[in-house]
């Protein structure tokens, strides 16, 4: 039980943190500022006077930016699943007319072609900026010098001012929720034991985000310095948190993102015993790595970069499908960052459930082991 | 004839894998060892503890699923795939009585070796991998789950 406690705080708190921390932290400046009763001088506040809805107008450009990238990867991430969903009861029609181990295989490569179609573009394109990305200091670094001058002097300064005017939204409504945790911002040292103690908690999350083999891969030290500025503004984690919602208002409970789950035979036991007990008999297809990345698509990759083809390699991607007469009813991508994590759609909230709570506990039976 | 492991484990992993309907053939594997492999294997084992026989069921049911992967990858005509159909289990099984039948001795032996086979490859998953990663490895080559992995290695080997 504890560990099941632990593992939601650390799941949701911890995502919950790094969403409210930008607004916690501008709240407790502003309060320190105010308790110290420093006042700028007059041209400071004069300069910010005069440049904040210019800054303002920034932010809220750069925000619809990333909601339209968000948007664009969203619907090309989305792919695989409709057309999967869409295309399985044409297909599996010869199968169901004629029975055969043939039928079966040709089911099973037809899945793979769409699988490997839907999802080339967005895996291509994702892989291809990520590299640009990386490689931009070394092969670039005088546009690189420029882009980030003009990202720290005019976007960055915009998401700022953004976020603290969505502080002034939020903080009327957040106060009175607060209980006894306000009388913590009427003196200094609780303003700053406040601030340090959060503060300590999102950077340690942030680092272990850093340290992850998809991190990794493709940073460089303007990319590190971004995600670290990054915490103080609100953007990115809106563009998260919307992307969640997304997925949300599309699959509702039947889909969960990112679960930890553990080895593929383990899975397989897991996802055909579920659909055993639901369904009685149904086809489970299981695509190795060598599948979802067939020669060609590997050697476009390889184009794009080492990192890209050394980070994909790592990944080792999976999936597995399930067939119920004619309907899918099961959609699991399967990828290793991290950990092995798990994209998951089932035809129902329950069985999506069922299955994640017994990876769940698949995955705590070998926590004694350690990482 | 029930597969050696080293034998069984030397061949690649196939590429293609389609599990058709296999679920209530995996499970009749577990309840056919429980009643019928149990018989012969731990007919000799009766000064045994019960987690020996815990080890052997689990290290008979691996057999079996490697040994009918085995059967599905020479039965199939293309390289590399691997449909695992109810027959195959079924003949594995069957190979498996039958190895048991005539060999009733051996299956002390087939415990220890597939457990030191298990073990060699743990450890040379250790030296390039994660803990959890090498744990999760062994499972999908060994074709056990993390609970059985948890029964047969209360602790990581050095």
């Amino acid at each position: 039980m504890s560990e099941v406690v632990s593992s939601f705080a650390k799941r949701y708190l911890a995502r919950l943190l790094r969403l409210a921390y930008p607004l916690i932290f501008w709240a407790s400046f502003f309060r320190i500022v105010e308790l110290t009763q420093y006042s700028p001088p007059q041209f400071i506040s004069n300069t910010i006077q005069v440049l904040q809805p210019v800054y303002t107008d920034i932010g809220v450009i750069a925000f619809a930016f990333l909601v339209l990238v968000m948007l664009v990867f969203s619907y090309l991430s989305l792919g695989p699943y409709h057309s999967i969903q869409q295309n399985v009861p044409f297909m599996v029609r010869d199968l169901l007319r004629k029975p055969s181990s043939s039928a079966e295989l040709a089911l099973k490569k037809k899945i793979n072609e769409l699988m490997v179609a839907a999802s080339a573009r967005s895996q291509l394109l994702a892989l291809g900026i990520l590299s640009g990305l990386k490689r931009s200091v070394s092969n670039h670094p005088k546009t690189s010098f420029f882009a980030a001058v003009a990202y720290y002097t005019i976007v960055y300064p915009g998401s700022i001012v953004l976020t603290i005017d969505i502080l002034g939204i939020i903080a009327p409504i957040a106060e009175p929720l607060l209980g006894n945790l306000r009388y913590l911002l009427t003196t200094l040292s609780g303003a700053g034991i406040l601030l340090l103690f959060l503060s300590f908690f999102d950077f340690t999350d942030l680092a272990q985000e850093l340290r992850r083999p998809s991190q990794r891969a493709f940073s460089n030290p303007l990319v590190v310095s971004r995600a670290i500025l990054e915490e103080f503004t609100v953007l990115t984690q809106l563009v998260f948190l919307l992307d969640s919602a997304l997925w949300f208002s599309i699959f509702g409970l039947s889909f969960k993102g990112s679960v930890e789950c553990p080895d593929n035979n383990t899975l397989s036991e897991i996802i055909e015993g579920t659909l055993f007990n639901e369904w009685g008999r149904s086809l489970v297809l299981f695509y190795r790595t060598e599948e979802l990345l067939p020669l060609p698509h590997m050697k476009a990759i390889t184009r794009i970069g080492p990192e890209a083809s050394h980070y994909m390699k790592h990944r080792q991607p999976a999936a597995f499908i399930g067939i119920d007469k004619d309907k899918c009813v099961l959609i699991a991508y399967i990828a290793r960052d991290d950990v092995r994590r798990m994209n998951i759609w089932t035809q129902s909230p329950a069985i999506t459930k069922t299955i994640v709570t017994k990876c769940r506990k698949a995955i705590f039976s070998i926590k004694p082991y350690g990482n | 004839m029930l597969g050696n492991l080293d034998e069984l484990l030397s061949e690649p992993e196939p590429s293609l894998v389609i599990l058709d309907e296999t679920y209530d053939s995996e499970r009749s594997v577990k309840e056919r060892i429980e009643k019928d492999l149990r018989q012969f294997a731990f007919s000799t084992w009766d000064s045994r503890e019960d987690t020996h026989k815990e080890e052997m069921a689990i290290a008979l049911q691996s057999l079996v699923f490697l040994t009918a992967q085995d059967i599905s990858r020479r039965a199939s005509e293309l390289k590399d795939i691997v449909h695992l159909r109810r027959e195959h289990i079924e003949k594995a099984i069957e190979d498996a009585t039958n190895a048991l039948l005539r060999h009733p001795i051996e299956s002390v032996e087939l415990l220890d070796n597939w457990k030191s086979a298990a073990k060699r490859f743990l450890i040379s998953e250790l030296q390039n991998e994660s803990k959890r990663e090498a744990i999760f490895r062994t499972c999908e080559r060994l074709k056990i789950d993390t609970a059985d992995f948890a029964k047969i290695f209360p602790e990581l080997p050095k």
